[in-house]
């Protein structure tokens, strides 16, 4: 046994495997222990051995950036080994996820606890663009929910780093109801401000407790927005009209749209206007809105284990044998871009699959 | 929900707002688009504006606003209740709703109410001409609603800024709520619009002041800035014009005095009267300029009882117990003033040079910046010069 063989067997015999909680296009996951510790883990295991072209090119990138990555708000990669053909991930376990605790009417959300969420999103976000990283994922649903109330940012499938000019970059990222403007036109060489918007989204939905921007394609996405927030102008946001995909959606009249997030105070309102600037030039970025006086002033936000958070039935329950085997994936690839509605799934595999 | 029964102190939550242009109330079940009394031909096609959607759902007609939203409620099935005409007899049906929420058609309301105020033939409140409205929602509840909540909220606008707790804040919030409780189901309404007018004539000054601050706040920031440019321009305009005339009438007293002075007796006397009269009128006029000098807006929005500590998302400051999250600021960081960011630099790669010229418009519009890019390649320069060596 040659020396990189025998030293993932010892990393393998660090952690102890359990029943399987998720299933996914490209991965599986298990809920396990650190047999040191008794510590919850959580390991992904991707099937390697049965996809035709190599390892998927998102668990690439999830394992390439959770390996740099290390921040109390960004989901934590704690080890990976092999066995066999599969390569295996060791994450850190969570309860749950935003949105789960979006959709739960049972709970009631103080403007303390928003700030509270928005605050840690924005830390990580900050540390994760601060490191050249763009996430181009964020959701409700990839924002998850540590016992300790603390929320971590998960899935980095689709992030990439952001880096040469003149490298362009694809404009088919962000689930639909999150995604900026521009991308939705098509921009091809973009910012972090793409991930800002979808922070923006996420605050403002975190007040409505439905999605803000709701479209049921990309061109009703656009319409959505714009019928929300008034349709753009060269003077707001200039050179949109050069963007690729660009077409016209005029007409709609601007609406003091953040009359819908009052509850967050002035601070608040101001806070989801910088977030939702049409011009990802004037958006605000992670550190500056970090600064905003949102988060210095008036009610302080809520300790995260203070903040609501489901009851314990609703967290992810184990998958009985039978369901798992009669559970072929419908084969899509797991893309963001089409919104799952209500639809009740593990959390687990939201988290994972 | 244990934790937040916890809490320390009453909070009022975050309500659900509801978005605009979600249609609430408007869709129908198939079917009962032809079940009404008035349906004569069964199925004989949908009102004008009607269409049935993919998922089998009728979306009720009415007159509709360019942006879809249906800003008038009407359905192939109205009948007057008074004449009992409907859509098939009359095609230009318009049934009106009285403030006592019943519905009449046009002709009920011009052959009832042209010679005056009349009672209602359902109800018998003395109703108005003027007084009917269009329907905008299916369900007159919602209507009623709208309209009685409409009414509360225009008298009813206090702020928590204007009271001393956040316990009498909701005190207020709850008395508002048993008002409008009690005029929407017509509970003891008699008291309750004495205790509505007692509370105008009491509260008038803060009312008129609050809305000031709404109509203020609807305005976006340029907006604001504006207005308040004028009002301080204004106000300056006033200030030049009392100090003028006070530097008029300061010489013309002076020139009295001195012709008083020049008298041959009693000249003392009446210049000492002169300058009492000029100082008092001085006193009077400024304190009538005072009274007229419109107060700044801004004043308006001095907000007291509000968390001025300075508390940020980088230090420990959460409420409850103390729970930091580590949290590590760039801005303090030792690297952090290693370098000073310049706005330009002078980078010939054939990429950056693409990126600075941008002839196709292709990257302004996406957001894509070189100083980002420029940001990070100095930082990481540096940044690493603080690591410690590796053991």
């Amino acid at each position: 046994m040659d020396l990189a063989a025998l030293e993932n067997q010892t990393r393998a015999e660090r952690w102890e495997k359990g029943v399987k909680i998720g299933e996914g296009t490209f991965a599986n996951v298990y809920k396990g222990t650190e047999k040191a510790t008794g510590r919850k883990i959580a390991i992904k295991k991707i099937k390697v051995g049965e996809m035709k072209d190599g390892l998927d090119m998102t668990a690439l990138r999830e394992v390439k950036f959770l390996q740099e990555l290390h921040h109390p708000n960004i989901i934590g990669l704690l080890d990976v080994f092999s066995v066999k053909q599969n390569v295996n991930l060791v994450l850190e376990f969570l309860d749950t996820d935003l949105e789960a605790v979006i959709r739960d009417k049972s709970l009631i959300f103080q403007p303390a606890d928003i700030k509270s969420w928005t605050a840690m999103s924005l830390r990580g976000l900050e540390y994760i663009h601060r490191n050249g990283v763009l996430h181009r994922d964020l959701k409700p649903n990839n924002l998850l929910i540590a016992s300790t109330g603390e929320l971590k940012i998960a899935d980095f499938g689709l992030a990439r780093e952001f880096g040469d000019a003149k490298t362009r970059m694809t404009s088919q990222v962000i689930t639909r109801w999150y995604r900026p403007p521009e991308l939705l036109w098509g921009a091809r060489y973009y910012s972090p401000a793409v991930d800002m918007w979808s922070i923006g989204t996420i605050v403002v939905e975190l007040v409505l407790r439905v999605p803000f921007l709701a479209g049921d394609s990309d061109i009703d996405q656009l319409k959505k927005t714009f019928h929300a927030m008034g349709s753009p102008t060269e003077q707001d946001w200039p050179g949109h009209t050069k963007l690729p995909d660009y077409h016209e959606v005029a007409g709609y009249p601007p609406n003091p749209w953040w009359n819908l997030v009052s509850p967050l105070g002035r601070d608040g309102q101001n806070l989801c206007r910088e977030l939702l600037k049409f011009d990802p030039m004037a958006r605000v970025s992670a550190k500056a809105a970090l600064h905003h006086k949102f988060f210095t002033t008036g009610e302080r936000p809520t300790a995260p284990i203070l903040l609501p958070k489901p009851l314990a039935e609703l967290r992810p329950r184990d998958i009985a044998p039978q369901d798992v085997a009669g559970m072929p994936d419908s084969g899509t690839k797991r893309k963001n871009t089409t919104p799952n509605g209500t639809e009740q799934r593990s959390i687990a595999r939201k988290l994972f699959a | 929900m244990s934790t937040s029964a916890a809490r320390p102190t009453l909070k009022r939550p975050v309500n659900p707002v509801r978005r605009p242009g979600a249609s609430v109330g408007m869709r129908r079940p198939p079917g009962a688009a032809s079940n009404g009394p008035g349906a004569i031909s069964r199925g004989a096609g949908l009102a004008p504006g009607s269409k049935g959607n993919d998922d089998g759902y009728l979306y009720v007609a009415g007159v509709r606003d360019p942006s879809k939203r249906v800003t008038e409620y009407r359905t192939e099935q109205d009948v007057c209740p008074v004449c009992q005409t409907d859509r098939q007899f009359n095609k230009n049906l318009r049934l009106l709703v009285s403030p006592c929420y019943h519905k009449m058609c046009e002709s009920c309301i011009d052959r009832l109410f042209t010679l005056g105020p009349e009672p209602c033939p359902q109800c018998d409140k003395v109703l108005r001409k003027v007084n009917f409205a269009h329907q905008t929602f299916e369900d007159l509840k919602v209507e009623k609603e709208i309209s009685v909540r409409r009414r509360m909220a225009e008298i009813f606008n206090k702020r928590r800024e204007d009271f001393e707790s956040l316990r009498d804040y909701d005190d207020y919030l709850q008395t508002v709520e048993e008002y409008t409780f009690n005029l929407l189901n017509d509970v003891d309404v008699p008291a309750t619009e004495a205790a509505l007018s007692s509370y105008t004539t009491d509260n008038a000054s803060l009312i008129a002041t609050n809305q000031q601050k709404k109509a203020m706040e609807a305005l976006s920031q340029t907006e604001r800035d504006e207005v308040e440019k004028r009002a301080r321009a204004e106000r300056i305009h006033m200030i030049e014009e009392a100090e003028r005339v006070d530097r008029a009438e300061e010489i013309r007293v002076k020139a009295e005095i001195v012709d008083a002075l020049a008298r041959p007796s009693g000249g003392q006397e009446l210049a000492k009267e002169i300058a009492d009269r000029a100082a008092k009128a001085k006193a009077a006029r400024a304190a009538a300029l005072a009274a007229t000098v419109p107060p700044s807006l801004a004043a308006l929005y001095n907000v007291k009882d509000v968390d001025e500590t300075p508390h940020s998302p980088n230090s420990p400051s959460y409420a409850g117990p103390y729970v930091p999250i580590p949290y590590s600021d760039p801005d303090e960081a030792e690297w952090s003033h290693w370098y000073n960011l310049k706005d330009n630099y002078a980078d010939g790669r054939a990429g950056v040079v693409w990126a600075k010229e941008d002839r196709e418009g292709a990257v302004r519009g996406g957001g894509w910046d070189i100083s980002l890019f420029w940001e990070m390649e100095v930082r990481s320069a540096v940044e690493a010069l603080s690591l410690e060596p590796l053991a």
